[in-house]
């Protein structure tokens, strides 16, 4: 059994990490990322999204002891700043993995994701049509032929 | 001015222990991990957020002026505490109603709103709406830190205003500086990630 400032900060970043991978899946669906959503239709990323997000918080929430703390203390100011960090970058990343996985099929089927290498989208924008791990490929070997 | 602050919390803090589901509400709203997250997270979300490239630039330069602000105003408040120290109301106010626990730091000014007007100052710079609902989150979690006998309402403003005065400080300090924040940001950029 964890000591409880141990499993609370693990909670802490749980709730973090769940939290920003649902805001990632509709906040990419209402600006038409669709290469970071991880199945390609924006009312599939509002739900999937919003649902990760009540979710996680109702998790965190109705856990109960110690999620809202007591006399026992909590995680500290400086190690909420360092747990949200990982929980934002992490999430961030297995977005970005997992939409490039589960978005494969799409390239497969000829569906229209990017594979133009002179696309005129660059940073996250081209992500609207390319997933990430496409638009690495073709900026690599763009900086490879370069 | 004292007794005007005391009598304003007795106002507010004696509205505790009276319904159930309303101090429930106000606990979670109190907390250290509800409010903070859902902001902090609310700010993160800028980070992607746009339908045109121009419009995403914007909101992260939003985030960075909420984080930097946010940051820099949590460091003035611990800078602050080590010079002044205000007794907690439920260590001068024996029949203050506490809901959470008991911080042993000062109650001046309170971290707490320094936090969240920061985020939200530094967000309204340039995207007013997103800013305002920030500005709503940080006020609700204001109030119930006074709700739950942590503050008093002149910590929570004073709090506020150091908050919204640091970002509004280093957010010119960021523009100054918009040359090399703009090179970080076309290195991330290069990554597809901003």
């Amino acid at each position: 059994m964890h000591a409880p400032g141990i499993n609370l900060a693990s909670d802490y970043f749980l709730l973090v990490f769940g939290g920003a991978l649902g805001l990632i899946q509709v906040v990419a669906a209402w600006s038409g990322l669709r290469g970071m959503l991880f199945v390609a239709d924006w009312r599939a990323g509002y739900a999937i999204g919003a649902a990760m997000l009540v979710g996680t918080f109702t998790w965190f929430v109705l856990t109960g002891d110690p999620k809202v703390p007591g006399d026992t203390g909590g995680v500290q100011g400086s190690e909420q700043f360092g747990l949200f960090l990982a929980g934002t970058a992490s999430a961030t990343l297995v977005t970005v993995v997992v939409a490039s996985v589960t978005q494969v099929r799409r390239v497969v089927r000829g569906e229209p994701v990017e594979t133009r290498t002179d696309s005129r989208g660059d940073g996250l924008d081209r992500l609207r049509e390319a997933t990430w791990a496409v638009a690495m490929r073709h900026r690599l070997r763009k900086s490879l032929r370069d | 001015m004292i007794s005007a602050d005391h009598h304003v919390f007795h106002w507010i803090n004696g509205l505790a222990g009276r319904w159930q589901a309303l101090d429930a509400v106000m606990r979670l709203l109190a907390s250290d991990f509800f409010l903070p997250v859902v902001l902090a997270l609310a700010t993160f979300a800028l980070w992607f957020a746009g339908r045109t490239a121009r419009d995403r630039y914007l909101n992260q330069w939003a985030f960075l002026y909420g984080v930097i602000g946010a940051g820099f105003a949590n460091l003035f408040v611990k800078v602050f505490d080590q010079h002044f120290f205000r007794s907690r109301p439920f260590i001068v106010l024996p029949d203050t109603h506490v809901l959470l626990y008991r911080p042993t730091v000062s109650s001046f000014p309170s971290v707490a709103a320094a936090y969240g007007f920061a985020i939200a100052a530094g967000v309204f710079l340039v995207n007013k709406r997103w800013g305002l609902l920030i500005g709503v989150g940080a006020l609700l979690f204001s109030f119930a830190r006074i709700y739950a006998g942590m503050h008093y309402p002149l910590d929570v403003v004073a709090g506020a205003l150091l908050g919204i005065l640091t970002t509004w400080t280093f957010a010119r300090v960021l523009n100054v500086l918009k040359p090399v924040v703009d090179w970080a940001m076309a290195l991330v950029r290069w990554w597809h990630l901003a």
